[in-house]
């Protein structure tokens, strides 16, 4: 049942680069010399009154845990909502970090902070725009979210906008550098000077920009007001003309601006004919969602969507109990973005929905299809467990041993393992 | 640092060796006269073993590459108090085991004793979401937020079984508990994450796949 999860893990532990750092600590302490455990030395027992003035020391010289004043005066209170109105609030914390929250013309501006620490703290833009300063200290580190986005600090200027109703978020460098992760971006994106990352999910994309060359002139170089968050209906970011000095795509992935896709894009009906169906869906309405979209045309939708918005659509369908649409938009999904990797999840996602439907031959097809195309793909542990309760469902028990051979090699300790186990034992 | 001989266990290994060993105890022997060849060739071997199981338990984090180095010293230093040869896969998996609940442990202090400035740990709450909104990392971050409000036993308990698809004998021999007492964690741990896990129906939906061995 964790098996997606679990996949997901194993994708962000290798993209950490974590084993790489573990091996070289390694081969360094091999080289330095490792001893076995030897008997506890007479001079070990002074080591209790060592370590209890060593720990008098260090509480005596720690860095304080950080507080923050809000306004210039008030003491500012882990979890309290800070909100600004005509006028932008300032907090200021004990580091010498401020951020400086403002209100948008159409909405105002929400900000908590979350925690605490000696080396940063946590802050979550819930609304709004904050200009943030982060002191630079060595270690430091400070953590900004807005909506599904995550923001790493160590030491930077910049401005961070965050509409929730149009789920937008915009980021402008003026100094340092930052990582951004999370929500539709498709892996952390490094934003450093100079630079602004755009984020828009309802038009699936992402663009990041040399503020000098695409932002309007007055943002360049400043934490001026015009960095500051999509409106209310902003123009889908993949519609905006493209220059060489920017990145954008739609639903991420290798950061090379795809003509195609945003010749489909700018095919899409406007804002208010499509999103009736995708805001039910989001807001899990999946029967009225699926209602709403064949008000509006199913085919036509699959022949216009992004890909998320057919994966979406899909899901809605099969929450609302109909697979016969959930399969159209998947088929969509795979026909129209091709040369896609990440449409790969619809193959999966076919596969799927034929094993809830006991049609063991077609979901055999889709995910032999998946492991042929991505045989080392983020979901091939899932895709061979599904593979080897496909085939022991539909009693091909002789070609369920064989599968579930080749999944203990691969994957001894996955999600199947257990039943690849029993399969064998039998 | 705990004794980690205490988790050599004689029983024969339920992890399975990442590569077929015909001669356990020669390698073994060769670590413990501290061969090079045979310390970089343990690496090879239980590197992804031992990340994986930290991760799981822990979280990927900044810490992991520190831990990953400091399993395998704990492992490099207690070898000689290893006398079955063919149950190294399992001890390995023990001591990943035990430094990821210590690694629990020390931030569980830390949080207690040196944050007194800070408020107290907040309750878990997860947020509500639209269901199927959820991308897979953003589930993967519910799920340990959850997992942070579980004792690092019952955590562990919780993630080898759930998420590693350990039998219940194998978690008990990776916790260094009897199978009685990990039976119990994992019914505490599995009622206060499913419980809480109910809440957020984006969640729910990760995690009502039909696979493993629900």
């Amino acid at each position: 049942m964790f098996g997606l999860l679990v996949a997901a893990q194993d994708e962000q532990r290798k993209a950490s680069g974590a084993g790489a750092k573990a091996r070289a600590r390694y081969q360094r302490t091999l080289e330095a010399g490792v001893r076995p455990r030897a008997a506890m030395p007479v001079a070990w027992l002074a080591l209790p009154s060592l370590a209890v003035a060593t720990f008098l020391v260090w509480l005596v010289l720690r860095p304080p845990v950080m507080t923050f004043a809000v306004g210039g005066t008030a003491e500012g209170r882990i979890g309290a909502a800070l909100t600004a109105g005509e006028s932008s609030l300032p907090l200021r914390f004990s580091d010498g970090s401020e951020v400086e929250l403002r209100a948008d013309p159409h909405s105002g501006a929400t900000m908590r902070v979350l925690e605490l620490r000696r080396d940063g703290a946590r802050v979550t833009l819930e609304s709004g725009r904050a200009k943030v300063h982060v002191v630079h200290r060595r270690n430091a580190r400070w953590f900004f979210s807005a909506g599904p986005y995550d923001v790493r600090v160590i030491g930077t200027r910049f401005v961070l906008a965050w509409n929730p109703d149009t789920q937008s978020l915009a980021l402008t460098l003026a100094e340092g550098g930052v990582e951004v992760s999370g929500g539709s971006l498709p892996a952390p994106m490094v934003v450093r000077e100079g630079q602004a990352l755009q984020v828009d999910p309802r038009a699936s994309s992402w663009r990041l920009v040399d503020e000098s060359a695409e932002l309007p002139s007055d943002s360049a170089g400043s934490l001026s007001d015009s960095a500051g968050p999509p409106s209310d209906s902003p123009a889908p970011l993949a519609e905006e003309p493209n220059s060489g000095a920017a990145l954008s795509e739609q639903m991420g992935g290798d950061a090379k601006p795809d003509p195609d896709a945003r010749a489909s894009d700018r095919r899409r009906p406007p804002k208010e004919e499509r999103s009736t169906w995708l805001e039910l869906a989001t807001a899990g309405k999946y029967g009225e969602a699926l209602a709403a979209a064949e008000d509006e045309g199913f085919a036509k939708i699959c022949d216009r969507a992004a890909l998320s918005e057919l994966v979406t659509l899909a899901q809605a369908a099969r929450f609302a109990r109909n697979r016969a649409r959930s399969h159209q938009a998947l088929q969509a999904a795979r026909a129209r973005f091709a040369d896609d990797p990440r449409a790969e999840v619809a193959t999966f996602l076919l596969g799927r929905l034929a094993l809830e439907g006991r049609d063991y031959v077609a979901s055999e097809r889709h995910f032999r299809d998946y492991l042929a195309r991505n045989p080392r793909g983020p979901l091939a542990a899932e895709v061979h467990g599904r593979l080897l309760e496909t085939l022991e469902n539909g009693g091909h028990h002789e070609r369920a041993r064989n599968e579930a051979t080749r999944y203990l090699e691969q994957f001894p300790h996955g999600s199947y393992a257990t039943m690849a186990k029993k399969i064998l034992a039998r | 640092m705990g004794s980690v001989a205490r988790f050599v266990s004689e029983e024969a290994p339920v992890f399975a060796s990442p590569l077929a060993e015909d001669n356990e105890r020669a390698f073994v022997e060769a670590l413990q006269r501290q061969d090079r060849n045979a310390q970089v060739r343990f690496y090879d071997r239980y590197a992804d073993l031992v990340e994986r199981i930290i991760a799981r338990i822990v979280g990927v984090d900044d810490d992991l590459p520190d831990l990953v180095h400091e399993a395998f010293m704990r492992a490099l230093q207690a070898i000689r108090g290893l006398r079955n040869a063919e149950a190294i896969t399992t001890w390995m998996t023990q001591i990943a085991t035990r430094t990821a609940m210590d690694a629990l442990r020390r931030r569980q202090t830390r949080r207690k004793w040196f944050s007194f400035q800070t408020s107290p740990e907040p309750e878990v709450v997860v947020p509500e979401e639209p269901e199927g909104t959820l991308d897979a990392q953003a589930a993967l971050r519910r799920t340990y937020e959850i997992l942070r409000g579980l004792p690092p036993e019952e955590r562990a308990a919780f993630v080898l079984r759930r998420m590693e698809g350990g039998d219940l004998s194998d978690v008990a021999l990776a916790c260094g508990c009897s199978l009685a007492t990990v039976k119990r964690r994992l019914a505490r741990a599995e009622k206060t994450f499913f419980t809480l896990a109910a809440q957020n129906p984006a969640l729910r939906e990760w995690l009502s796949g039909e696979g493993g061995d629900e």
